[in-house]
């Protein structure tokens, strides 16, 4: 028990971080891939489109479990708090409200890495479907020509 | 792999920057507050606490004289001499002039039963029990005299009341002007403390070294609510927080002006100032 209260917070933060400088990493890669990417490169469809999708999971999967990972640091805290109350026996309704404020920092970090994380992803998707449908385009163009 | 490193660098800076920013800034100034300002708050609610019961008894003060000299009386009819009470009604009947009297005795008692009940039973009964043969004679004497005045006026039995309950008595007569008083005084004093937990400063060293402690200050505030003549009164033993201490009056400077009620052109105080770590 400990061992996980000194360790909880830098446990979570650690993970968060990680996941944060991941998605920040992939979305300028992505944004810089797709600026400098040029559609006639591309005989075939699939290949564009698994050029286009790399990394886009990665993406996803972050902006999706960041809240639960944020979620379980707030509830392990909470957890501890009460458990070292047991453990004292006094109620000290400062000690409580501190250990429960503390545990709560974890889920608004959490959010606060997965509401860009999504927003980026729904952008990128959209450019990768509007690349597609611009690639279609010039194939039947040059097709009807 | 160019669009790699250039990601990478870039999410690098950003979040190291930020980790920085929140480590130096943040996190130091933040579990200041926290660390003492749990204490007060307790520390205040039980201040509270005993002004609202001291402000309760003297709305019930000018009865409570009464009621206790009347409890002197009471117990002693009704425990040590149940005889007595049984003769009473009976010579009610035959002899005309105690009867008014008797009469008289025992309706003042009896309505006052459950309001003596209330505060301090305990404390009047066994005191009762050693002083008995004492009361058996001043209910003798109370007996003849007018009843109403026995009930009004503590004079008849002063000096068992004074014995039995000497404390209570006397605090009871300065809560009658004294008890908002020293609420007022109170609640000044636990404001001031909360200003001060909001205004120390953990001294940073201090804390990455696990120093505690409490340091006492002395201080005078002024009618206008100055804070002047600051000075340490009880080192904690370290410097540092001593410092703090003395700082955080220094800083706070101005206070509200001293109630007019307490009617103090200065006041000289002294004020713990706890240092604690969580």
């Amino acid at each position: 028990m400990e061992l996980l209260s000194e360790y909880l917070d830098l446990t979570i933060f650690g993970i968060l971080g990680l996941m944060s400088f991941t998605v920040v990493w992939l979305s300028i890669e992505r944004w810089l891939f797709m600026r400098a990417l040029s559609l006639p490169d591309y005989q075939n469809f699939d290949r564009l489109t698994v050029d286009l999708t790399k990394h886009l999971t990665t993406i996803s999967s972050i902006g999706a479990n960041a809240p639960y990972v944020g979620l379980l640091g707030t509830v392990a805290g909470i957890l501890l708090t009460f458990y070292q109350i047991g453990q004292n026996g006094n109620v000290e309704v400062g000690a409580i409200m501190s250990g429960l404020a503390l545990a709560l920092k974890a889920t608004a970090l959490g959010l606060l890495v997965a509401i860009p994380t999504l927003m980026i992803y729904n952008a990128l998707t959209r450019k990768v479907e509007v690349t597609q449908a611009l690639w279609r385009a010039d194939r039947d163009t040059r097709q009807g020509s | 792999m160019k669009r790699h490193i250039i990601g990478i660098t870039v999410a690098l800076c950003l979040h190291v920057s930020l980790a920085a920013w929140l480590i130096s800034g943040v996190s130091s100034p933040a579990p200041a507050p926290i660390a003492a300002a749990p204490v007060s708050l307790v520390l205040s609610q039980m201040r509270i606490v005993e002004q609202q019961v001291e402000a309760k008894q003297p709305e019930a003060e000018p009865a409570p004289e009464v009621e206790e000299v009347v409890e002197t009386e009471q117990p002693v009819i009704e425990e040590p001499e149940p005889e007595i009470v049984e003769e009473t009604p009976k010579p009610v009947e035959t002899p005309p002039e105690p009867k008014p009297e008797v009469a008289k005795v025992e309706k003042p008692a009896e309505p006052k039963k459950p309001v003596k009940k209330k505060p301090e039973p305990k404390k009047v009964v066994e005191k009762v029990k050693t002083s008995q043969p004492t009361k058996k004679e001043e209910v003798a004497k109370v007996d003849p005299e007018p009843n109403k005045e026995v009930a009004e006026n503590p004079v008849p039995s002063p000096d068992p009341h004074t014995d039995i309950s000497t404390a209570p008595a006397i605090a009871e007569q300065l809560q009658l002007s004294s008890a908002q008083i020293v609420s007022i005084e109170q609640a000044y004093i636990n404001a001031l403390q909360l200003a001060l937990e909001k205004n120390k400063r953990y001294p940073l060293s201090a804390k990455r070294r696990r120093q505690e402690g409490t340091s006492t200050v002395e201080f005078t505030i002024t009618k206008s609510g100055d804070i002047a003549e600051v000075r340490l009164r009880d080192s904690s033993g370290i410097s540092r927080l001593d410092e703090a201490a003395v700082k955080a009056l220094v800083t706070l400077a101005q206070f509200e002006p001293i109630p007019d009620e307490l009617e103090r052109t200065h006041w000289k105080m002294a004020v713990p100032i706890r240092f604690q770590l969580n």
